[in-house]
């Protein structure tokens, strides 16, 4: 009886920290020679999420995805993985570089015995159900595929790969919109059915936004922000409103500006778009009590989440905006 | 299914280019096919493993072949990230790819020595009996050179960053010791060292530290009679080497692959540690290089060590410092200083110089170097016991071999020795202050050339020492120092080596020929008369005097056939051999006879001209004499070339090249005779 009770509590309590494991950056440094292309980066990546790692080239993206793929090893600072170092963790890793490699004439089918090799998880028939469903032919070499075909094949691979976590740089980068979004309902599916922890890294934000709720943004090595966007957006918010007014808007938008913290303001007419930070919530009462003859609360893209985020701090979000 | 973490299923991995399987097993095939082919036609000449250049050869290519070809990968960052990805160690993907290449390299090897072996027992009954001990060395020594240059190409690869940077390693590791002790080294001792002849020491170094070279000695290149090859065994000294390159490499390698910065993949050098130390050697080499080569070509280490030292200073320290800073250019990052390492720079500069200083600082040491003790001293003096030919070739250090083997057949161990050493003391005592004077020369502004005496001939010795150690020295000697050599050369010791015919024993069945540099003429002598001639030969060589060498040409020699051996022994008889020469005419041989006692039909004298008349072509001249007065004029002056045993002693005119046509009434044949003119005739 004490026995079993003994046992009871073991489960739970590696249940509990099971909840509890992630990939855990701390204090990662790299350097090449002059330059630090990481510098002192410390970061969690939550469980079953996809996370984003958004910057422009040369941030340090890749050299962070390779350093947790442990290509590279760090100069100072570490990664824990599920709590464990990357060395004893990495076959719960699957790293999907831009470029990605395979032996000379091999096949998908090869490839991804190859990979069954490697990772004893990999699903062979689903890569082939995948493959199909996409229409490509696991018997051809790969060689043979054009670039969007050689991405979607190695994605299959990746996702089939039956890892914990899965690192991916740039996989949707250069790829036509049709493609890519072939591919993200792939990573959709994948992630509905199996709890997997995915990082993309891409220097472009519209390839993120409609995957990542978390982001992480990298600038010349450093971190400038992370986390979940939206759930940090709570307190920003977008009105549409027509005021009845709308011949002198300049005055409207400094009197708005004493009144609210004014992220954001347009004026088309009499049309405004306004977006606001509105912790007390009084912010549309604000605007009810004003002349209007329509106020609507709008969702806020993404894009918008980070130019109110980034307001203040000393980046320059549209470069990753297009 | 391959456990990610099983390092045997890795090897498997590795394969799966198959190229250097193809590579391994498709080279060995193909030296399979070849020699046995040969092995059909010749067993005496044709060696499948050890004597065989070709696979001394191959197994340095497959080494370097092999390791490009496994560890490429190093040199991919593409490939490299997609191994290093995976979960499994980097150790494991590198020592996986090692073991890969030693299974297609060392198997098919084996194979291959085990195909020719049995082909060749089964062609060649001679070969039978050593089938398992030749097969086995070879394929030892083959696998030995085999993993030197593989674990060389892995090194290389491995601190390096790209191919050409690792192919230009490869090529610095190989010959880098071979030109710093068998160039730069024996060019600045040849040109210091006024008695250098050769250091065992510093060939034994390039034999060792030269991979090509040391694979020459263990696979038996310079070996090549058949019983010799088939007992061939390596010096137990190279074996060492071997062993210790491949273990010291290995260790290297397995340090390297630990520090390497996958990083770095695409730079010129991928282990920061690597690159200092190639930047410094390579510096350093360039200097003393530079400096030997600016020596050499100069000639400023005979004219004085004072002058050529400080030239060879300012040039190594100047080249080592330029490289140093072009290599510098070549491998800094960006943004780095231009005299960054400059302790390096430093260092290799002053190891250079200290080298530049080293020869000339001891050059006196060496020099005046006179062991008062050896076990024993071989001694070889140019044109003593040798044929015009030879001391031609000798005199002008065009060839080595004769002084060589002289050395090893004079070589003198009991009162020969002591008479050596003692005539050698005082060859370099003089020799001291020939120095000296050179020196005070030098310092007066004289050309060191004209301080010392005319040089007669040179004298070269071995001091074999009872450590067992060998020092070679060459002596310049004046006249009276040949003269002095009497005093060895009278020794028994010396005369048995210089006329082996008086150590000849039971010669009664065995035959005897005369020949007086014309024509041969069987002798009919009883067992009795030949155990006589030989004792009044003996006699005659204890008692005659080098002196006398000087007087006369030899009479003629009796050729002495054994009939136990086949072997020809030469009994030089010269005239004022009293005892041998009464017995040789009481038995038929006209003594008297010269070349002008033949009928002589015409003489064809070819002279070689610098500045060529109207009429001739290509500086020669060619003159032909067949008028009976002038055949009688020359023949009184001609000696045939047979005779000129002792060009320094009795030297004759060789100045023009002529050929003595000579009519045989008894075949009624012409006998072309080569010939020399008497001194002053």
């Amino acid at each position: 009886m004490l026995r079993k009770y003994y046992k009871f509590v073991t489960m739970c309590c590696i249940l509990i920290e099971e909840e509890e494991f992630m990939i855990q950056i701390q204090n990662m440094t790299k350097r090449f020679d002059d330059i630090c292309a990481v510098n002192n980066i410390s970061l969690e990546v939550p469980e079953g999420i996809m996370f984003g790692l958004l910057g422009t080239n040369g941030a340090g993206k890749t050299t962070l995805l390779r350093m947790l793929a442990g290509i590279l090893e760090a100069d100072s600072g570490g990664v824990l993985v599920d709590g464990d170092p990357l060395e004893e963790a990495k076959k719960k890793i699957f790293y999907l570089p831009d470029d990605p490699y395979y032996f000379p004439n091999a096949s998908m089918e090869q490839m991804a015995q190859f990979y069954k090799d490697q990772y004893p998880d990999t699903d062979l028939e689903n890569v082939n159900y995948m493959a199909e469903a996409l229409e490509l032919d696991v018997k051809l070499p790969l060689r043979t595929f054009s670039k969007g075909m050689k991405r979607q094949a190695f994605l299959i691979l990746a996702l089939c790969a039956g890892t914990k976590y899965l690192l991916c740089d740039e996989v949707f980068d250069g790829l036509d919109p049709i493609v890519a979004e072939v591919m993200k309902n792939l990573f959709r599916q994948e992630m509905k059915e199996r709890k997997f922890t995915a990082v993309v890294a891409s220097h472009r934000l519209n390839e993120l936004e409609d995957m990542c709720g978390n982001i992480a943004i990298l600038h010349r090595g450093g971190l400038v922000t992370a986390g979940d966007m939206r759930g940090r957006a709570e307190h920003v918010r977008k009105y549409q409103c027509v005021f009845a007014d709308g011949s002198d808007m300049d005055r409207l938008e400094q009197e708005l500006g004493k009144e609210l913290d004014v992220v954001r303001f347009h004026a088309d007419g009499s049309f405004v778009t306004l977006v606001v930070r509105d912790a007390e919530g009084n912010a549309e009462s604000n605007l009810r009590a004003r002349d209007t003859e329509l106020i609507k609360e709008a969702p806020m893209s993404l894009e918008e989440i980070f130019i109110a985020e980034m307001e203040g701090k000393d980046y320059d979000i549209r470069k990753v905006l297009h | 299914m391959t456990s990610a973490k099983c390092f045997i299923n890795w090897i498997r991995e590795a394969g799966r280019g198959h190229l250097a399987a193809f590579l391994g097993w498709g080279t060995m095939l193909v030296y399979t096919v070849l020699s046995i082919t040969r092995l059909s036609f010749d067993t005496d000449y044709t060696y499948f493993g050890m004597g065989s250049t070709e696979l001394a050869w191959l197994g340095a290519g497959l080494g370097l072949g092999l390791a490009f070809l496994e560890f490429f990968y190093l040199l991919q960052q593409k490939k490299q990230d997609f191994y290093y990805s995976l979960p499994v160690k980097k150790s494991t993907v590198f020592w996986g790819s090692y073991v890969h290449g030693l299974i297609h390299s060392l198997l098919p090897l084996a194979f291959a020595m085990a195909a020719c072996g049995i082909f060749q027992s089964a062609v060649d009954v001679e070969f039978a009996s050593f089938v398992l001990s030749y097969t086995g060395k070879s394929f030892l020594v083959t696998a030995g050179v085999f993993l030197i240059f593989y674990h060389i190409g892995i090194l290389c690869i491995t601190v390096c960053g790209n191919v050409i940077s690792s192919l230009v390693m490869c090529g610095v590791f190989i010959f880098y010791f071979h030109i710093l002790v068998g160039n730069v080294f024996v060019t600045f001792a040849s040109g210091y060292f006024q008695t250098y002849y050769r250091i065992p020491l510093l060939e034994k170094l390039t034999a060792v530290l030269s991979p090509f070279s040391l694979a020459g000695a263990l696979t038996g290149r310079d070996v090549y009679e058949k019983p010799l090859v088939l007992r061939f065994m390596p010096d137990g000294e190279m074996i060492a080497a071997c062993l210790v390159w491949i273990v010291l490499l290995l260790l290297l390698t397995a340090f390297a692959q630990r520090r390497r910065k996958t990083e770095r993949t695409g730079r010129i050098f991928a282990v920061l540690a690597a690159e200092r130390i190639a930047e410094a050697g390579v510096s350093f080499l360039a200097g003393v290089w530079a400096a030997g080569f600016a020596l050499d070509m100069s000639g400023l280490m005979e004219t004085g060590r004072l002058t050529a030292g400080i030239s060879a200073v300012v040039v190594s320290t100047a080249v080592a410092s330029a490289v140093h800073c072009l290599l510098e250019i070549v491998l800094k990052n960006p943004g780095t200083g231009f005299l960054r390492r400059k302790w390096q720079l430093v260092i290799s500069s002053a190891s250079a110089v200290a080298v530049c200083i080293l020869f000339p600082a001891g050059a006196s040491s060496y020099d005046s170097y006179f062991p008062e003790e050896a076990a024993s001293v071989g001694i070889s003096i140019d044109g003593l016991g040798m044929s015009y030919d030879i001391y031609l070739q000798v005199q002008g250090n065009r060839e080595d071999y004769e002084t060589d083997d002289q050395l090893v057949k004079y070589t003198l161990t009991g009162e020969g020795k002591s008479a050596a050493l003692g005539w050698l003391r005082e060859i370099v005592r003089g020799q001291g202050h020939a120095e000296a004077e050179s020196d005070m020369g030098e310092q007066n502004g004289i050309d060191a050339r004209d301080s010392g005496g005319s040089v007669y001939t040179w004298a070269t010795v071995c001091y074999h020492l009872e450590d067992g150690s060998d020092h070679y020295r060459t002596y310049p000697l004046a006249r009276e120092e040949v003269e002095a050599f009497a005093a060895v050369y009278e020794t028994a010791e010396y005369k048995q080596i210089a006329y082996p015919a008086v150590n000849l024993a039971e010669v009664g069945e065995d035959r005897f020929t005369w020949d007086d540099g014309v024509t041969g003429n069987g002798m009919k002598l009883t067992a009795e008369d030949k155990e006589g001639l030989v004792e009044a030969y003996r006699e005659d060589v204890a008692e005659f005097e080098m002196a006398e060498l000087t007087t006369a040409l030899p009479a003629g020699s009796v050729k002495i056939r054994s009939s136990k051996s086949g072997k020809v022994t030469d009994m030089v008889v010269y005239p004022f051999f009293e005892r041998t020469c009464s017995i040789l005419a009481a038995n038929g041989v006209n003594m008297e006879k010269t070349l002008k006692d033949y009928p002589v039909e015409s003489v064809e004298v070819r002279e070689s001209l610098f500045s060529a008349p109207r009429g001739s072509v290509g500086g020669v001249s060619t003159s032909f004499y067949e008028k009976p007065e002038e055949v009688a004029e020359w023949k009184e002056k001609l000696v045939p070339y047979e005779l000129d045993l002792q060009p320094l002693l009795y030297p004759l005119d060789h100045s023009k090249e002529i050929k003595a046509v000579i009519e045989e009434t008894e075949t009624n044949s012409l006998i072309p005779v080569d010939c020399a003119v008497m001194p002053g005739k």
